[in-house]
């Protein structure tokens, strides 16, 4: 019965997400709260499960703090790094409560902190993309070899360089008219398969679970 | 109650058939998954009665599992698995469960140690006991170790660099990046790549796809995702539902074929009743 509980738990809301997101007076049904405002059920529906995964955000809230505490006991390597995090994490989390969303230093360690750490990590990629793309287009095969001159087509087509080589307005439109072409079929293409392919696989994999099929998320095979 | 009344006493909405939503696709939507869905159930029911049914493709993304562990195993190093997008309830995160369930098992057969870092907190819950269930199974419960089970962070970045972090600390021989990605996936990909971990990849997030056939030496596109999961189980009767999801596309092939053909000779009767 440990085991069954949840498969029948999961398949019920499955059908019931399935049912409210096909039948039209299902979506479109309203309840009415004591205050005399009106809402969809579905909406009401979709907000119960924000709250209760912001009931859940203890769970990771106590899996950090239990982590961090482990390796300040047992001064672990760069153990002092723990001490920093749990008191970033209540302690912006109490001057949250204590100053409210819109509080000057709440606003500020965020503005001033984390956006542009944020930003800072999101500009690695470019480091890293250099980096990545120097071992893809490596010329070991056919199919590199033919990517790394797709490649550089479409890199010539996005400069100002590419348009100055071979203008866009001359034969072909140039780099950035085989560009466009590129773009827009090949790839299109490629894409539309893979979503295709997607679509198929996601679905057969959520009938999977509505047959009570796929078990693995309970530890059974 | 008095809601309901209302409700029925008001105007009713247009609905296509009048019940479904009045959408693009709605009804043709569902018409396509209920055929799906028969056509799954049938596959199942042949290969749970031993009858034949037709060959499926071979993944060679997948044999890279055990050969990535095995590695960890004789390195002496850890496994990591992680998947930034995984919310409860989305099937992406179902299909994770399968990959981590069996790296899990082989993990805990070889007695290799695995981390799993997680953005998500309420499945960060059900990942530890995945694993934890994985280490009883293998009869060893006590190798198995909580704290490497790790909520980072749901800011995406946050997690990233944790992520990053990690693995240059704990430099895993072996890591998994299965399920949705962002702009997170390449920095993760590169953090293992520098410290020589063996990569595979795992994705249904179409766009982080090319960074990881750049960065990963194996990777798994597109619904060999779902497919994947589905074949680690080694089940005929989850096999089925493979084998329908197969011919199922290759009914979608020859509807757009016969769409190609009508758009072509001017005919709308296919489009409209896709659209419908």
């Amino acid at each position: 019965m440990r085991r069954e509980i949840p498969i029948i738990i999961t398949i019920v809301f499955l059908l019931v997400r399935a049912v409210f997101e096909l039948m039209g007076p299902l979506y479109d049904y309203q309840i009415t709260f004591p205050d005399g405002t009106k809402e969809k059920l579905f909406t009401s529906l979709s907000n119960a499960v924000v709250f209760m995964s912001v009931v859940a955000l203890f769970m990771g809230i106590w899996n950090l703090t239990r982590n961090h505490v482990s390796n300040i006991r047992r001064k672990k390597e760069n153990w002092p790094y723990s001490i920093w995090l749990l008191v970033l994490l209540y302690g912006y989390a109490i001057l949250g409560i204590v100053q409210g969303m819109k509080g000057k230093h709440f606003d500020w360690i965020y503005n001033g902190v984390i956006v542009p750490l944020d930003s800072t990590t999101f500009s690695l990629l470019a480091f890293f993309i250099a980096s990545a793309a120097y071992r893809a287009f490596r010329v070991r095969s056919l199919e590199a070899g033919l990517m790394m001159v797709v490649a550089f087509i479409i890199m010539l087509g996005n400069t100002s360089l590419g348009n100055a080589i071979w203008s866009q307005t001359s034969f072909l439109g140039g780099f950035k008219g085989i560009r466009d072409w590129l773009m827009n079929i090949p790839n299109a293409a490629g894409f539309r398969a893979l979503n295709l392919g997607l679509f198929l696989g996601g679905y057969v994999a959520a009938v999977r679970v509505a047959l009570g099929l796929e078990r693995r998320y309970l530890g059974q095979d | 109650m008095s809601d309901l009344l209302l409700f029925l006493a008001a105007e009713a909405p247009k609905y296509k058939w009048g019940i479904f939503r009045d959408v693009k696709g709605c009804v043709f939507g569902f018409l396509v998954g209920m055929a799906l869905f028969v056509l799954t159930y049938i596959m199942i029911q042949r290969a749970r009665a031993g009858l034949k049914i037709p060959e499926i493709r071979h993944i060679p993304g997948l044999e890279a599992f055990e050969e990535a562990v095995g590695r960890a195993t004789e390195m002496g190093r850890p496994v990591h698995i992680t998947d930034y997008y995984e919310y409860m309830g989305d099937y992406d995160t179902f299909a994770f469960w399968s990959y981590l369930s069996h790296v899990a098992k082989l993990c805990a057969s070889y007695d290799t140690r695995i981390i799993n870092t997680n953005s998500d907190y309420l499945t960060m819950v059900i990942n530890e006991e995945i694993i934890r269930q994985a280490y009883l199974e293998a009869g060893r419960p006590d190798a198995f170790n909580k704290d490497d089970v790790r909520f980072l962070s749901d800011w995406q970045f946050g997690y990233t660099m944790g992520v990053a972090g990690i693995v240059a600390r704990e430099k895993p021989a072996a890591q998994f990046l299965v399920g949705y990605f962002y702009a997170e996936a390449l920095i993760i990909a590169e953090s293992g790549n520098l410290v020589g971990a063996v990569q595979v990849a795992a994705t249904s997030a179409v766009h982080q796809m090319p960074f990881f056939v750049a960065a990963c030496d194996y990777t798994l596109i597109g619904e060999e995702f779902y497919a994947g999961a589905a074949l680690l189980s080694k089940e005929p009767v989850i096999y089925g539902s493979v084998v329908a999801e197969d011919l199922m596309r290759v009914a979608f092939y020859a509807l757009i074929i016969a769409g190609a053909i009508l758009a072509t000779l001017k005919v709308d009767a296919l489009r409209n009743a896709v659209l419908f």
